[in-house]
């Protein structure tokens, strides 16, 4: 049986001053995508929403894959604050992952003319959130702390398998969505719009290790709640 | 008279009320959530 091992609350909220520069980028990097930045080439004023659109993408899976170290580590060392830790991840790259969905249906209806359509990256992405959702679901249902922990790492672990497949959609299968825009070999991004996508996407970073760290202490107060008060001594 | 959308540019023209749209649901969703976190802390205490 696994022992759950609690750490209290840290007593000073080094995540507070993190969320609000997260929130002041986010206000100037939005301005700079809506105001400054130019015309896409193609996609004329829509092409705005990539500023958010892209951010949101690369932070649900960057929370996925995060998720998915956590329950690999939770399953090694069986430490709860893992599996806090591993909740917290699936959750906000959940909220992410539903915000990457609303802002793709937003971004095609301009540009492809339909709101939504079965196309390999849009399915994979939408399976991806769903698996995570999935796991909340599976928490949100087994009572057992113990089980509950094992039996989402597990489920995380294997919802983790569709975040390479999401990524990496684009070039295995014919895809309406276009190539990754950003690798190794280079940009295809032009520099006057490049800088501003990076000044969103550490906006949404900085708020994303905000949420990560607020939700991360919800979890380990529930854990701290479930652990079983210590039974009375037998006086003989 | 050439319609509207026979006029081929090349580029998708206007749009800019998605693009409102994508900005607003996106301090939607990160406002919310940050409420839901708040809501959740005042109900641990």
């Amino acid at each position: 049986m696994l022992v759950p091992r609690v750490r209290r609350s840290l007593p000073v909220r080094w995540e507070q001053p993190i969320g609000l520069y997260g929130l002041v980028l986010l206000i100037i990097g939005n301005y700079l995508g809506l105001f400054v930045a130019p015309g896409e080439r193609f996609m004329g004023e829509v092409g705005r929403i990539l500023y958010v659109h892209v951010p949101a993408a690369w932070l649900s899976m960057l929370c996925f894959s995060v998720a998915f170290v956590f329950a690999m580590t939770f399953l090694f060392t069986t430490k709860r604050t893992w599996d806090s830790a591993m909740e917290a991840a699936c959750e906000v790259g959940v909220m992410e992952g539903a915000l990457l969905l609303l802002l793709g249906a937003i971004f095609a209806k301009p540009t492809w003319g339909e709101w939504w359509s079965w196309d390999p990256r849009l399915t994979s992405s939408a399976v991806m959130m769903l698996s995570f959702v999935g796991v909340l679901l599976l928490r949100g249902v087994v009572r057992d702390p113990d089980r509950r922990a094992t039996w989402s790492a597990v489920a995380t672990i294997l919802a983790g398998i569709n975040v390479p497949i999401t990524y990496m959609s684009v070039k295995w299968w014919r895809s309406l969505h276009q190539m990754q825009s950003e690798t190794s070999q280079g940009s295809t991004i032009d520099d006057s719009m490049r800088w501003i996508l990076y000044f969103n996407t550490f906006a949404f970073l900085y708020l994303t290790v905000w949420f990560l760290a607020a939700r991360w202490r919800l979890a380990e107060a529930r854990a701290e709640s479930e652990v079983p008060e210590p039974l009375p001594e037998k006086h003989a | 008279m050439i319609p509207v959308f026979a006029q081929q540019t090349g580029m998708v023209m206007g749009g800019l009320g998605y693009v409102w749209a994508a900005y607003v649901a996106t301090w939607a969703f990160f406002g919310g959530y940050a409420v839901t976190l708040y809501v959740r802390s005042k109900e641990n205490r």
